[in-house]
C-alpha cells in the first residue's frame, strides 16, 4: 500500500475553491425551515378530519378571545333580580321570555353567554395542560434515557409513585388543600399528567440512544448537549406532540370534572361549572337540554380536535405513516 | 509491516467486560450477598498494532467481540483495562476536552447506512457537524469535496436532501464522506457493505480503498466475510470468544492458516470452481458462553484437534465426545434431561437412558480400553452416581487445552510475524511453562 510522502492530501487547496461558508448559512436555515413547514402544512391540509380540528381549536380560540364582544351579557350578572326563583327562561325560540338565545339558568345568569366565557378556562387548562406535561415529560425522559444508571433510577422512581397516584382524587385533594382557583387545577394537572409521555418517550430515547446515527456524533466528539438537542430530541418530537395533544384533552376533562363537583374556582365561569348547576337544578329532569347539551357538545368537540391534530401529526413526523395514503 | 517506523495505534491487553444485570435492586443485592458479579467477557486481552497507511481486517464469527473491540477503538467503550496507545500517547483514560481533541482523528462507519444518519438532518448538517464541533473553518468547502471524494456528484445536488430520499449506496457513500470530513488518521469500518446490495458494493468498496491507497489513511475493517477482507487488507486478525488467535499478513492467514479455528474459517468460505479438492473442518456446536468462560482454550470445545495426553492413544473424535462428556459431568450433569428423552419413568429405563448417551458422547472408533472407561462412566451417570464418573473420566480423558491458555504469541515453527494462540505449535520465546502432566519418569539418578 502506498503511504508516507506520496500521498496526497484530501482538503488541500480548499481557499480557491469556495467563499460561500458561514455567511449564507442563516439564509439557508430559514429556507429549509420555511420549507419544512410548508410541506407539513401540506400533508396535513390532505386529511380532512385534521382540518377539522384545526379549524376547530381556532375558532374556540377566537371565541375565547373575542369573549366581552360575543357575549350579550356579563355571565356571572344575574339578568333578573328578587327572590331566587325555581324557574329559568326558556330560550327565545322556544316560547322563553325576554332576548336569551339559550334562554337563562335558573339562578338567572344568560347560558349562551356562559357558554362563550366558558371556552376561556378550557382553552387555557387545556394548552398550559398540554404544553407544562409535554414539556415536562419530555425533559424528564431525555435526561433520564440518555444519562441512564443513577439518574434514570432516581427519575423513574419518581415516575412510578405518580403514576402510583389515582388523576381525579389527586386532583380533588390537592385543589381541595391549595383552595379552588384556577391555577390550582392547572398545577394539579400537570403534577399528575407528565408521567405518561416521561415514561412512554424514555424508553424511545433508550432505542435512540443505542442507534448507530447517535454513535456516530459520538465518534465526531459530539456533546451531550448537543446529542440531546440535535440527535435525540428532533426524533422524539412527534411523541411529544401526541402526549401534549392527549394532554390537552385530559386538562380539559379534569378541569370539567374538578367545577362539576364543585370545586372550580368559584369567580370563573366554565364549562364545567355551567354543567354543575345544571345538575344541581335538576336541568335533565325538567327536560331542559339547552342548559346542559350546549356545554357537553363544546368540551367534546375541542377534546376530539386535540386528538385529531395530534394524531395528524404523528403522521407529518413519521414519513412511514404517510406511505399508506 | 514492520519495517514501518512506528505504528499508529498500539493495543494492549484491551479488555472489554460488562456487567450481565444491572439496576438498583441488583446492585444492592450483590452488594449484600457478595455474590460475584455476572460479567459478559466480550473482549478479553486483544493486542495488535496499526500502521500508517494499513488496512487491517478483524474476522470472527457474530458474538466474538469483533464490534465491541472497533467501539472500545474510537472510545465509545471505555476499556475494562488494557491500553490503547494512538501515536505513542496513552488515549485509554482520556475524557472531556482531550478526548474531544483525540475524536478528531477516528471516525467510524457504520453497518447500516439506513441508520446510520440521523433522519431529521440533512446532508449538509450532517457533514458539517463534525467540522462546527472542532471548529474548522471553510465548512462548505469541505463538505462539497469530502461529498466529491465519495462520488457523489454534483455535490449541492446532495446538500439539502434529507436521509430518506437517498438510496442505500448514496447514504453510506455520505457515511464515508462524514468519516472522512475531518481529515482523520484512522477509520473503523464496522461491516461498511454488508448490509448493501451485491451491485453496489464493488463501488463502496473501491472508494474505502482509495481512501487508503491515495490519502495513506489506515482502516481497521470489522467483519465476517473473509473474502471481503482478503480484498481489503494487508492483515487480519482472527477474533474467537473475546482473543485474537490468529493474527498475520493476509497471504499467511488466507493461504497457509495455522489456528484450527482459522482454518475452519477459511474453509467455510465458499470457492468459485467446486471441484476443487478442499478438506472441509465443520466446526460443531456454538460459539461459547461469554459469561462461564472455559479454563484453557475458548475453542476447545468445538475444535477438532484438542490434544489429547501422550500416553493416550485416540482418535480426535472419539477424544472430543469424551472431553464433551467430561464437560458435561464437570457443569453438573443435568440427569432430568436425558431422562425426559426416555419413554419410561425415571430409572426403569436405564437401557435407553445409556444408549442415549452413547449416541452423543461415543463417537468415532473407540480402542476397547477406552470404550471400556465410557462404558463405565455412563454406567455411573444412569446410577447417579455423578462424581465417581466424573473422576472415571477425568483420569484417563485431559488435555492441555483445558488447563492452559494459550497466549497469542509469535510460534517457533510458523513464519516470522504471525502470532498464534494454540498449543499446537510451540511458542518462540521457550519461557512458558507449558503445565505438562508429569512424565512419570523421575529424574536420573546422576552422581
Amino acid at each position: 500500500m502506498s503511504q508516507g510522502e506520496g500521498t496526497r492530501e484530501l482538503f488541500e487547496n480548499l481557499e480557491g475553491y469556495d467563499e460561500l461558508d458561514d455567511v449564507d448559512s442563516r439564509k439557508r436555515a430559514i429556507r429549509l425551515w420555511s420549507e419544512t413547514l410548508s410541506e407539513q402544512w401540506a400533508i396535513l391540509r390532505e386529511d380532512k378530519l385534521v382540518v377539522f380540528g384545526v379549524v376547530t381549536i381556532t375558532f374556540f380560540g377566537l371565541v375565547a378571545l373575542l369573549a366581552p364582544l360575543l357575549a350579550p351579557n356579563p355571565p356571572t350578572e344575574r339578568m333578573w333580580e328578587g327572590a331566587m326563583i325555581m324557574q329559568w327562561e326558556n330560550p327565545l325560540w322556544y316560547g322563553g321570555e325576554g332576548s336569551y338565545l339559550l334562554g337563562t339558568t335558573a339562578e338567572g345568569y344568560d347560558i349562551f353567554s356562559q357558554l362563550i366565557y366558558g371556552s376561556r378556562p378550557a382553552l387555557i387548562v387545556g394548552l398550559s395542560a398540554a404544553v407544562i406535561c409535554a414539556g415536562t415529560g419530555t425533559m424528564v425522559a431525555l435526561v433520564a434515557g440518555y444519562y441512564g444508571g443513577r439518574v434514570d433510577d432516581v427519575l423513574m422512581r419518581i415516575t412510578d409513585v405518580a403514576y402510583g397516584l389515582p388523576l381525579l382524587p389527586s386532583v380533588i385533594l390537592l385543589v381541595a388543600m391549595l383552595g379552588p382557583s384556577f391555577l390550582n387545577v392547572i398545577l394539579a394537572v400537570c403534577l399528575l399528567q407528565w408521567r405518561a409521555s416521561a415514561r412512554v418517550i424514555r424508553s424511545q430515547v433508550l432505542s435512540i440512544r443505542e442507534r448507530p446515527y447517535v454513535q456516530a456524533a459520538k465518534v465526531t466528539g459530539a456533546s451531550d448537549w448537543r446529542i440531546i438537542s440535535r440527535h435525540i430530541a428532533p426524533n422524539i418530537l412527534p411523541l411529544t406532540f401526541l402526549y401534549g395533544a392527549f394532554a390537552i384533552a385530559t386538562g380539559i376533562l379534569t378541569e370539567a370534572g374538578v367545577s362539576f363537583i364543585g370545586l372550580g374556582d368559584p369567580s370563573q365561569v366554565s364549562w364545567g361549572t355551567m354543567l354543575q348547576s345544571a345538575w344541581t337544578y335538576n336541568a335533565m329532569y325538567h327536560q331542559a337540554w339547552w342548559w346542559f347539551i350546549p356545554p357537553g357538545i363544546c368540551i367534546a368537540l375541542v377534546v376530539i380536535s386535540g386528538f385529531l391534530i395530534g394524531r395528524g401529526y404523528e403522521e407529518v413526523t413519521n414519513p412511514a405513516l404517510r406511505g399508506n395514503n | 509491516m514492520s519495517t514501518d517506523p512506528d505504528p499508529i495505534l498500539e493495543v494492549e491487553g484491551l479488555n472489554k467486560h460488562f456487567d450481565v444485570k444491572s439496576g438498583l435492586v441488583n446492585d444492592l443485592r450483590t452488594r449484600f450477598t457478595s455474590a460475584e458479579k455476572e460479567r459478559v467477557h466480550a473482549v478479553d486481552g486483544v493486542d495488535f498494532d496499526l500502521y500508517p497507511g494499513e488496512a487491517m481486517g478483524i474476522a470472527g464469527e457474530s458474538g466474538c467481540g469483533k464490534t465491541t473491540t472497533a467501539m472500545t477503538l474510537a472510545k465509545l467503550h471505555q476499556p475494562t483495562s488494557g491500553t490503547i496507545r494512538f501515536r505513542g500517547e496513552d488515549i485509554t483514560d482520556l475524557d472531556g476536552k482531550e478526548l474531544t481533541k483525540f475524536r478528531q482523528n477516528v471516525q467510524m462507519i457504520f453497518q447500516d447506512p439506513f441508520e446510520s444518519l440521523n433522519p431529521r438532518m440533512t446532508v449538509y448538517d450532517t457533514l458539517a457537524e463534525p467540522l462546527q464541533i472542532h471548529e474548522v473553518p471553510n465548512k462548505r468547502a469541505r463538505v462539497a469535496r469530502a461529498l466529491e471524494f465519495a462520488e457523489l456528484q454534483p455535490a449541492e445536488q446532495y446538500l439539502d436532501s434529507y436521509p430518506h430520499e437517498l438510496s442505500g449506496g448514496e447514504r453510506q457513500r455520505i457515511a464515508i464522506a462524514r468519516a472522512i470530513v475531518l481529515d482523520p488518521d484512522f477509520i473503523i469500518a464496522d461491516e461498511p457493505v454488508s448490509m448493501l446490495d451485491v451491485s453496489l458494493r464493488a463501488g463502496v468498496l473501491s472508494l474505502l480503498e482509495r481512501m487508503t491507497n491515495e490519502f495513506g489513511l489506515s482502516i481497521v475493517y470489522i467483519s465476517h466475510d473473509l473474502s471481503l477482507l482478503r480484498h481489503m487488507c494487508d492483515r487480519i486478525a482472527i477474533m474467537y470468544m473475546g482473543r485474537i488467535v490468529e493474527i498475520g499478513t493476509t497471504e499467511q492467514i488466507i493461504d497457509d492458516p495455522k489456528h484450527p479455528y482459522t482454518q475452519a474459517l477459511i474453509n467455510a468460505v465458499p470457492v468459485p470452481d467446486p471441484t476443487t479438492g478442499r478438506e472441509r473442518v465443520e466446526l460443531e456446536g456454538e460459539v461459547g458462553d461469554a459469561v462461564h468462560v472455559p479454563s484453557g482454550c475458548r475453542f476447545r470445545h468445538r475444535c477438532p484437534e484438542v490434544i489429547p495426553p501422550e500416553e493416550l492413544e485416540i482418535d480426535q473424535r472419539t477424544f472430543r465426545g469424551a472431553m464433551s462428556l467430561r464437560a458435561e459431568v464437570d457443569r453438573g450433569f443435568d440427569a432430568e434431561a436425558f431422562w425426559e428423552r426416555t419413554s419410561g419413568e425415571d430409572g426403569s429405563a436405564s437401557e435407553e437412558f445409556k444408549e442415549i448417551l452413547r449416541d452423543e458422547f461415543v463417537l468415532g472408533e473407540p480402542s476397547r480400553q477406552n470404550r471400556d472407561v465410557l462404558e463405565e462412566a455412563i454406567d455411573l451417570l444412569a446410577e447417579g452416581e455423578v462424581d465417581r464418573a466424573g473422576e472415571r473420566l477425568r483420569e484417563r480423558f485431559h488435555s492441555v487445552c483445558e488447563r492452559v491458555d494459550p497466549a497469542t504469541e509469535e510460534r517457533l515453527d510458523v513464519a516470522d510475524d504471525r502470532r498464534i494462540a494454540c498449543h499446537l505449535y510451540e511458542p518462540s520465546g521457550g519461557d512458558r511453562a507449558v503445565d505438562e502432566p508429569s512424565t512419570g519418569e523421575s529424574a536420573p539418578a546422576d552422581d
